[in-house]
């Protein structure tokens, strides 16, 4: 038997002029999404008490975007708040992967996308953000006059931090909501002209 | 739910492995120590400007927010510092006079120290210069109510430990005094020269007043006065007691008629510097002309 032929692959089929469109909103989508999510951090360099914006930020893109963005988006805003509190590297990184990646499962399996679900998502996310801190600065290391550190710098920051969902729920609104909803529709509507071609 | 779907899926390996990647990251930055390592460093460096506007804003914004939430604390703290810039204002009234007297109560105590025998009036603060006079004569703010005495020495220290003598008191009234000082012709002193033993009048010459100078008169033909030697009271006419600090000489040369010697004398203390002084009221062999006894 002799080398077998080849089989030549089916050749990729052009997309259409909607998939296209899906495809050409879903970059742009994204792109905007990064830079609010950058644009969040900024506040952050300030010094002193900050909230953690790229916390809601991270947590509002998980609630729309698809698992992979989502890590992305958490690599990210951990990044950011390592660089502006002065943490280790990756530390924040590694919560903030693991918090995305559980938020869009929870979007996408259990929960309904709405302000009230985000917002206690973003609250508990911060929360345990603040409480990890604390246990890894305060109680693992012992570090003396560590409940300051609780009432005067973490509690004060989760409380901003969820105050501060509300601005960030609002700036990813619009381009999260309108721009998926309308991408959706011109999805639907090429999937079903496909299906009739076919 | 299905997490075991999940946990099969490409997406959770992936998820995995985004994981080991910060893990090890996390392990390098961590394992630098106190040194950046160069992950964060080029993170930071990348950073930079933008941290370094954000921090400008977020000054700049803060800045503001603070001017309109904290406008009542400030204008509260206004009014408290208001209040209390008088308070420090009536205190500084007084402040001045308090460290003039202080210095020269240091300074009258630096004469009692020396001059055990010397009785001094209470710091005497110089009122004003006399208008146009030559001879830097002044008012004191002390008179015949505060014990002063007509031709009463005017001393003060400059700070050495010696005794200066400035002149004599020549006008007196219940609380003001006019001291007349040794630029004035009218004023006479019995002088030695320190290093020569070579005696002498000490008396104004308006010549040399101008220039802050005194003259010393009567210095024998053949004396060996020179320049720096140091010039103080003889005290043989009981008018000022021994050893009161003239001045130094800065020139010497002999009188016209040529029968004797004069030397110009240079005060140690600059009178229109003078801010406070003392009145020597008494001291041993006041009054006792030598000879006498």
């Amino acid at each position: 038997m002799g080398k077998s032929k080849r089989q030549k692959k089916p050749g990729r089929q052009s997309r259409t002029r909607s998939e296209k469109r899906t495809i050409r909103r879903n970059f742009i989508r994204k792109s905007l999404s990064i830079l609010l999510l950058l644009l969040c951090w900024f506040p952050m360099l300030g010094g002193g008490v900050q909230p953690l914006w790229t916390i809601p930020a991270a947590i509002c893109i998980s609630m729309y975007e698809d698992m992979y963005f989502c890590m992305a988006a958490g690599v990210i805003a951990g990044f950011g708040i390592d660089i502006a509190c002065n943490a280790p590297l990756g530390a924040n990184a590694i919560y903030l992967v693991i918090c995305c990646t559980f938020v869009c499962l929870l979007f996408e399996q259990v929960l309904r996308r709405s302000f009230l679900h985000y917002w206690v998502l973003t609250a508990a996310c911060s929360l345990l953000h603040c409480a990890l801190f604390y246990l890894m600065n305060g109680v693992l290391f012992r570090v003396s006059g560590r409940e300051l550190l609780w009432t005067k710098i973490l509690f004060p920051s989760f409380i901003r931090t969820v105050l501060a969902a509300v601005p960030v729920y609002v700036c990813f609104l619009p381009l999260t909501k309108l721009l998926t909803k309308r991408v959706r529709s011109i999805d639907a509507a090429a999937i079903q002209r496909d299906r009739e071609e076919r | 739910m299905n997490l075991n779907a999940f946990f099969r899926s490409m997406k959770f390996r992936v998820l995995l492995c985004i994981l080991a990647l910060l893990t090890g990251i996390m392990l390098y930055s961590v394992r630098s120590g106190g040194h950046t390592d160069r992950l964060t460093g080029f993170l930071q460096g990348i950073t930079g400007p933008f941290r370094k506007t954000a921090s400008g804003i977020h000054r700049e914004v803060n800045e503001r927010l603070d001017t309109y939430y904290n406008s009542k604390a400030y204008r509260e703290e206004n009014r408290r510092l208001r209040e209390q810039n008088e308070i420090l204002n009536k205190q500084l009234i007084g402040y001045d006079d308090a460290v003039r007297e202080r210095d020269a109560l240091r300074d009258q105590l630096g004469i009692k120290e020396k001059h055990e025998d010397f009785v001094l009036s209470e710091p005497c603060g110089v009122l004003m210069p006399t208008a146009n006079d030559l001879t830097s004569e002044f008012q004191l703010n002390m008179g015949e109510a505060d014990g002063l005495t007509l031709n009463a020495p005017v001393v003060c220290s400059a700070g050495t430990g010696s005794v200066n003598l400035i002149g004599v008191v020549t006008k007196l009234s219940p609380h003001y005094a006019t001291v007349t000082t040794i630029l004035s012709p009218e004023l006479s002193v019995g002088a030695v020269v320190l290093e020569t033993g070579d005696t002498g009048i000490a008396e104004g010459d308006l010549k040399y007043a101008a220039d802050g100078n005194t003259k010393m008169i009567y210095l024998d033909e053949n004396s060996s006065v020179e320049a720096h030697n140091l010039v103080i009271t003889a005290g043989t006419t009981g008018l000022f007691p021994y050893g009161l600090t003239i001045g130094n000489v800065t020139e010497t040369g002999m009188e016209s008629t040529s029968l004797a010697k004069y030397a110009v004398i240079r005060p140690v203390i600059d009178f229109s510097e003078l801010k406070t002084v003392s009145v020597l009221l008494d001291f041993a062999g006041k009054g006792e002309s030598f000879g006498e006894k």
